[in-house]
């Protein structure tokens, strides 16, 4: 009986210190939601997956670092940076990979061609000289950059004059105008198409469960995800 | 030939310390911290402790960051010493304790860094706070009304196009930039200002009676003026007139909007994390600007955290139950 009772003490013990996730994921995906809200939605649709979710580019590539998952969402340009994954979803808007992106202002236009002497808001997926590089890209004559690491605190830098414009998907155009009665200017960029989420896997490893998972997320995280499916 | 043997050696040994000299010359810029020091000055408590954290783990790799907490013993002269010791680049002060402290500083004749940069925040008006320092800007700790406004809209089945706000006569000059906001987001932001110090009681229930019934405001933003919020002032007054007209009140206090006081259905405040971000996203400004603050105004906070007073909110304006995910706390 004493024996009996040491074993279920013991096995009681494994049981809470052990990890019982088949594997785990990382999600650096800036929202406008709150974080937890889509945290435990993920938790819920993955019961099997170790759901990590990050708002800090530096909390998040330090995390990856050194406790590598079996897989990362975030943007494709954020997962192209990271050394030991593989892109093996990319989300999928209208039968695109990539979207295109704006710049929006109020009350005046945005002439690209002085854009350098202007300053941009962005959110902040690659850190301080990750994003000036990104907008380079874009940009040769780069603005001056304000970064936020949430979607909704890209709005009080229009509000408060802080930022002459703001850099986001077309998508997420309509979302500001929903929130705001605040009179938007949309300047189309031409040529700037920006990969949208994507599901990267660590290199030798094949997170079978997160990419079923993935597969069957319902409309409503593919909503907040900024997504129709998966490709 | 052995003191041709002992000159030899003499030679070597003497060739050999130069050697390692110009080799210590060499490496020295490199193995001493070449990154500009930023000391930041903040009182004990967790909320600054937080903030001074954030801005630690931006700030860390390009600049060594310095700390001295500060209290209400904390001695003038002894606060001037220890910033002549550290020679900061930049100085962060959190709080009015350590704007004053510093204003101290920059009226010495011999300050070795009075004209350094230094960057408020956590403070009350930190602009008003720091004017007469040189060299200065910051973040201000309190929220617009405008950022809680939208906030609140998001969520409001009720529609907000008229806030009203009781205040001190203070407060004047900073709604005045607060209605332009407003304006911009269609909202007419409605002031009632009250004079001098007594009778706050009489006053906030005329306050409410003018901007409720005369004016017809949908929403009533509270700001955080402990002279208008007594106890007494808030169960006999604020609370019985908001309860009578079912007005949705916005504060900026979350124990204001907790279910034992309820007096605000909606309370936002400003978020410490973001706080640290934006002070130091301001260091690589200023650093950028030639360690100038000029053209670098006092910022409003960028990222707020909300509370909903859930059974309150429902009551006063009802809820559109699919933005409840923009909340940060609900109270049930």
């Amino acid at each position: 009986m004493r024996r009996f009772s040491n074993i279920l003490f013991l096995t009681t013990i494994l049981a809470f210190t052990t990890n019982c996730y088949a594997e785990t994921l990382y999600i650096f995906y800036p929202v406008t939601v709150r974080s937890h809200i889509l945290q435990n939605k993920m938790r819920d649709a993955c019961p099997d997956i170790e759901i990590k979710l990050f708002g800090k580019n530096r909390d998040f590539t330090k995390a990856v670092k050194t406790t590598p998952p079996d897989a990362v969402l975030s943007k494709q340009f954020v997962l192209k940076q990271l050394n030991n994954f593989e892109i093996k979803l990319s989300g999928v808007n209208k039968g695109n990979t990539v979207e295109p992106y704006v710049l929006l202002s109020v009350d005046k236009n945005i002439d690209i061609n002085t854009i350098n002497s202007t300053s941009l808001g962005v959110i902040d997926y690659l850190g301080r000289q990750g994003m000036k590089d990104l907008i380079s890209n874009f940009f040769p004559k780069p603005p001056k950059l304000k970064r936020t690491t949430k979607v909704e605190d890209l709005l009080p830098l229009l509000t408060f004059n802080m930022a002459d414009s703001i850099f986001i998907s077309k998508s997420q155009v309509k979302y500001f105008q929903k929130i705001s009665n605040m009179n938007f200017v949309v300047t189309n960029l031409s040529n700037v198409n920006i990969g949208i989420a994507g599901l990267a896997v660590k290199k030798g490893g094949t997170a079978t469960l997160t990419i079923n998972s993935f597969k069957g997320l319902n409309n409503e995280i593919l909503s907040m995800l900024g997504v129709e499916g998966w490709k | 030939m052995e003191i041709m043997s002992i000159n030899i050696d003499k030679k070597c040994k003497n060739s050999l310390i130069m050697i390692l000299a110009a080799i210590a010359v060499l490496l020295f810029p490199l193995l001493s911290d070449a990154r500009d020091p930023v000391l930041i000055v903040k009182p004990e408590a967790s909320a600054f402790e937080d903030v001074k954290n954030v801005i630690a783990d931006e700030l860390g790799d390009e600049f060594v960051i310095k700390e001295l907490t500060i209290s209400s013993k904390t001695q003038k002269d002894r606060f001037a010493n220890h910033i002549n010791d550290v020679s900061p680049k930049l100085v962060v002060l959190m709080d009015n304790k350590a704007i004053g402290l510093f204003k101290y500083y920059q009226s010495l004749p011999h300050g070795k860094a009075s004209n350094v940069p230094s960057i408020a925040c956590m403070g009350v008006f930190v602009e008003k706070a720091i004017s007469g320092i040189k060299n200065s800007t910051g973040v201000s700790y309190e929220v617009p009304p405008v950022t809680s406004i939208v906030g609140l809209r998001v969520i409001s089945k009720k529609k907000i196009s008229k806030v009203g706000v009781i205040h001190r006569e203070f407060m004047n000059e900073y709604l005045k930039k607060d209605i332009a906001y407003c304006k911009r987001e269609h909202t007419e932001l409605i002031p009632y200002s009250i004079p001098g110090e007594k009778n706050h009681s009489k006053l906030v229930k005329k306050g409410l009676k003018y901007l409720i019934k005369r004016k017809s405001i949908d929403v009533l933003w509270v700001p955080n003026d402990s002279a208008l919020l007594k106890p007494d002032i808030i169960k006999n007054i604020w609370v019985p007139m908001i309860d009578k007209y079912k007005i949705p009140v916005i504060v900026c206090v979350g124990t204001l909007a907790s279910t034992k006081i309820n007096l605000g259905s909606f309370a936002v405040l400003p978020d410490h994390e973001g706080i640290g971000r934006q002070v130091a996203e301001m260091v690589f400004e200023v650093r950028d600007n030639k360690w100038s603050t000029e053209g670098l105004d006092v910022v409003p906070p960028l990222s707020v955290y909300k509370i909903i007073n859930l059974p309150l909110a429902e009551k006063s304006m009802g809820i559109k139950q699919g933005y409840i995910g923009t909340i940060d706390h609900i109270l049930e």
